[in-house]
């Protein structure tokens, strides 16, 4: 379970702190604030326990830099800078870090530094998923071997994701709690998800219908489902969504959160980055005292204009808001009109 | 008695407890900028702290363009609702008035606003009264605080409806 992460001139960060609930984790804030790195950033984290990468190495192909050259990981500024990353984790009650530091003139991440508990970090293997934006399982036919064969301008969460949808069922009957899930997923999916020979399909009463004729959003819920019946989303793993909201209808968002909230009680730690007010009234209107939540919400400081985070667990405390900022500026105008 | 409200005008049921709450006779200390709620509504099991906002009433557009938006626009609601509220609450636990739930009910009469805006506004003034303080107080401040439009109203308060004094002749 991820307790906290430190950034230290890292991208767009001058210095940033976070502590984590150990269920769900929501990122609001407007977009150059950072959501999506953070996300990025942990799953690195976690991807390595399972495929044994270096840490520096994921994080170069997580983030991609131009020319994967790490040393541009470095918040930007006047002449050689220095930056780093501190991911801790819990493990069987031992706290745990890792940290990357790194320099502009590192052009390789094997120049950089890794710290910490570079063994025991590796001992517990955390299975992590994260969701990109861009809904993947209609592309998949060829996609890995085309990225594993060619210097392709894809972030590895892109290749990852898929690998991840790909993985068999496990043998054994699913627990309770996979199939109370998986039922809501196929209430508003109409149907299960196969695939063969890296298409995937939605099978219902009509036949199979291949993911590329299917709407991006209930490929997403296609997606959710295939990793809880395979196994990749159980007790213990982490989940990283960024906005969950992209291609979704409204309605189709609170089947969603109820599913996120469902995981979170199973055991996955949940992250998620969004813009979106219907997301984050759901977790509000559905979510009982029972559940862990904490809500982030990252802003610049006007004045040092440097990336800050305000974390609440009580949704009317979330401030700033600008999500609910937007929609009271939207009513000023609405008012201003009716005059 | 009639309670009227501008344009509005509430037709509370035989038995129910209407009080005028901001007026100098009853309240006294508006003067004192303590401020206070519209109405408050006495019921067996609550009290209702009532404000009315109406941006529908055809008078309101006798005012300039920019007295009328900085009356009711959300930074002014967002202040003026939290405050009138907690105004309303110490006054009346100074008068030994705190004995039942308090529901906080904002209604905004403007006919183009849509449920979307009404649930935002509710959410920002729940924000900005402190509704609740988890964790720390063990009572809420307000039992229930909602923004609404007059149909909701009159749909949860049967028994105090609310209506448009232009609307039924009643203009004077």
């Amino acid at each position: 379970m991820f307790t906290r992460i430190m950034f230290d001139k890292f991208t767009a960060f001058q210095s940033l702190e976070v502590e984590f609930s150990k269920g769900m984790n929501v990122f609001i804030g407007e977009n150059g604030t950072g959501k999506t790195h953070i996300l990025k950033a942990l799953y690195a984290s976690a991807d390595i326990t399972i495929t044994k990468k270096s840490f520096a190495e994921k994080i170069n192909k997580v983030f991609l830099p131009s020319q994967e050259h790490i040393g541009r990981l470095v918040k930007r500024g006047v002449g050689k800078g220095s930056g780093a990353l501190e991911v801790q984790r819990k493990v069987n009650d031992e706290n745990l870090k890792l940290r990357l530091s790194f320099t502009t003139w590192d052009k390789i991440p094997e120049s950089t530094t890794i710290s910490g508990h570079t063994s025991k970090w590796f001992e517990v293997p955390l299975e992590a998923v994260y969701i990109p934006v861009k809904e993947m399982l209609a592309n998949a036919v060829g996609f890995r071997s085309l990225y594993d064969s060619r210097k392709i301008s894809f972030e590895e969460i892109y290749s990852d994701i898929i690998t991840k949808a790909l993985m068999p069922i496990p043998r054994g009957p699913a627990d309770d709690d996979r199939k109370k899930i998986t039922k809501i997923l196929q209430r508003d999916l109409e149907g299960t998800v196969t695939n063969t020979k890296e298409e995937f399909y939605l099978h219902n009463k009509q036949g199979n219908l291949e993911f590329t004729l299917l709407a991006e959003g209930l490929r997403k819920l296609g997606l959710l489902w295939t990793l809880i019946q395979n196994g990749t989303l159980l007790s213990g793993s982490v989940l990283f969504w960024d906005e969950p909201e992209t291609n979704m209808n409204p309605k189709l968002i609170r089947t969603v959160i109820e599913i996120l909230i469902e995981l979170q009680r199973m055991g996955v730690q949940v992250f998620i980055a969004t813009h979106n007010y219907v997301v984050l009234k759901e977790l509000d209107l559905q979510l009982q005292n029972t559940d862990s939540i904490k809500y982030h919400s990252l802003f610049r400081n006007p004045v040092s204009k440097q990336i800050e985070i305000a974390s609440t667990d009580q949704y009317d405390k979330i401030d700033p808001n600008r999500i609910l900022d937007i929609f009271s500026e939207m009513y000023d105008r609405e008012i201003a009109r009716l005059y | 008695m009639a309670y009227i409200e501008k344009d509005l005008q509430l037709f509370p049921n035989t038995g129910i407890s209407v009080l005028r709450f901001d007026e100098p006779h009853t309240h006294g200390l508006t003067s004192y900028d303590m401020k206070a709620v519209d109405y408050i509504i006495t019921y067996e099991d609550k009290y209702v702290f009532l404000e009315l906002k109406d941006p529908d009433d055809p008078n309101a557009r006798t005012k300039s363009r920019e007295k009328f938006f900085s009356e009711f626009k959300s930074d002014t609601l967002k202040t003026s609702l939290s405050k009138k509220y907690r105004d309303s609450f110490i006054y009346r636990w100074a008068q030994n008035r705190i004995d039942k739930p308090i529901f906080y009910y904002v209604i905004v009469c403007a006919r183009t606003l849509k449920p979307a805006d009404y649930l935002t506004l509710t959410d920002k003034l729940k924000k900005y009264l402190v509704q609740k303080h988890e964790g720390v107080w063990v009572r809420k401040l307000a039992e229930k605080c909602l923004v609404v439009p007059l149909t909701t109203w009159n749909q949860h308060f049967p028994d105090c409806i609310i209506r448009r004094r232009s609307l039924m002749g009643n203009s004077n």
